[in-house]
């Protein structure tokens, strides 16, 4: 097999009165595969919240953070991510800065939280 | 594709300009750099990059060539290149992205040199040797 695994998940989490679309992603994200969380992601309707949850994720590189940085320009703070402290994904988010445009939170409920004040 | 590996502490690939040639180089690399315990996800990210970068930018404007990937220990280093045979780097040209993959290079490597001409582009990167957990003796 040469092309990375990757495997997104459609997943929800409750949230206020109703639920947010999370998109899970597990796997390898590079040039060979990224395409494939654009189209994950643009299933979801642009004016609702959405989180994307990188904590099974176990590799990525400026493909996907290229990936993110365009679907945060689309959507703005209804956009979360979640990536676990310190792991390798949480790391090149970092090293290139881009924690610092979309929220990133340890955990699904504190990314849920975000994403529905930002709807407030 | 050839694809050799003359020694089981060095690394030779000449691989197609295309997305998946980005997988096989770094788990290749990936995995002689944990052997030899150089930082296994710094090596994965950086030859990541290069390999891509190689792939997106270095034959936009004539045919598709090779991508060469070599890796060995040098000293106390691991020394990793990413060579291509395409357009080398085009001052003003058009090319997203290709800053932040040679900024992420430049933050996981001990060193990064770039070499282009009309005959291509390559990227030699170095990393720290035996200083992972687990390295092979």
């Amino acid at each position: 097999m040469s092309e990375s695994y990757l495997e997104l998940t459609r997943e929800s989490h409750p949230a206020g009165t109703g639920e947010l679309a999370v998109v899970k992603v597990t796997g390898e994200l590079d040039l060979s595969n990224a395409e494939e969380l654009t189209a994950a992601m643009a299933r979801e309707a642009l004016e609702a919240g959405l989180i994307v949850d990188l904590a099974e994720l176990s590799f990525m590189d400026s493909s996907g953070l290229r990936v993110l940085m365009l679907a945060a320009s689309d959507r703005g703070a209804r956009l979360a991510l979640v990536a676990e402290p310190d792991s390798p994904v949480r790391r090149v988010l970092d090293l290139a800065g881009l924690t610092d445009r979309i929220a990133t939170f340890p955990a699904r409920g504190a990314a849920a939280d975000a994403v529905e004040q930002a709807g407030e | 594709m050839t694809e050799t590996e003359a020694e089981s502490s060095e690394i030779e690939l000449d691989l197609p300009v295309e997305p998946s040639s980005v997988t096989i180089a770094r788990r290749a690399v990936r995995e002689l750099s944990e052997q030899l315990g150089a930082p296994g996800e710094d090596v994965a990210l950086a030859v990541s990059e290069a390999v891509g970068n190689a792939v997106v930018h270095a034959f936009r404007h004539r045919e598709a060539g090779t991508i060469s990937v070599t890796a060995a220990p040098r000293r106390d280093m691991l020394v990793v290149t990413v060579a291509d045979d395409g357009t080398g780097m085009i001052p003003g040209a058009e090319s997203p992205g290709l800053g932040v993959g040679l900024s992420l290079i430049s933050q996981v490597s001990n060193d990064v040199r770039v070499q282009s001409s009309e005959r291509g582009t390559t990227v030699s990167m170095s990393f720290p040797l035996g200083e992972q957990e687990g390295a092979a003796e």
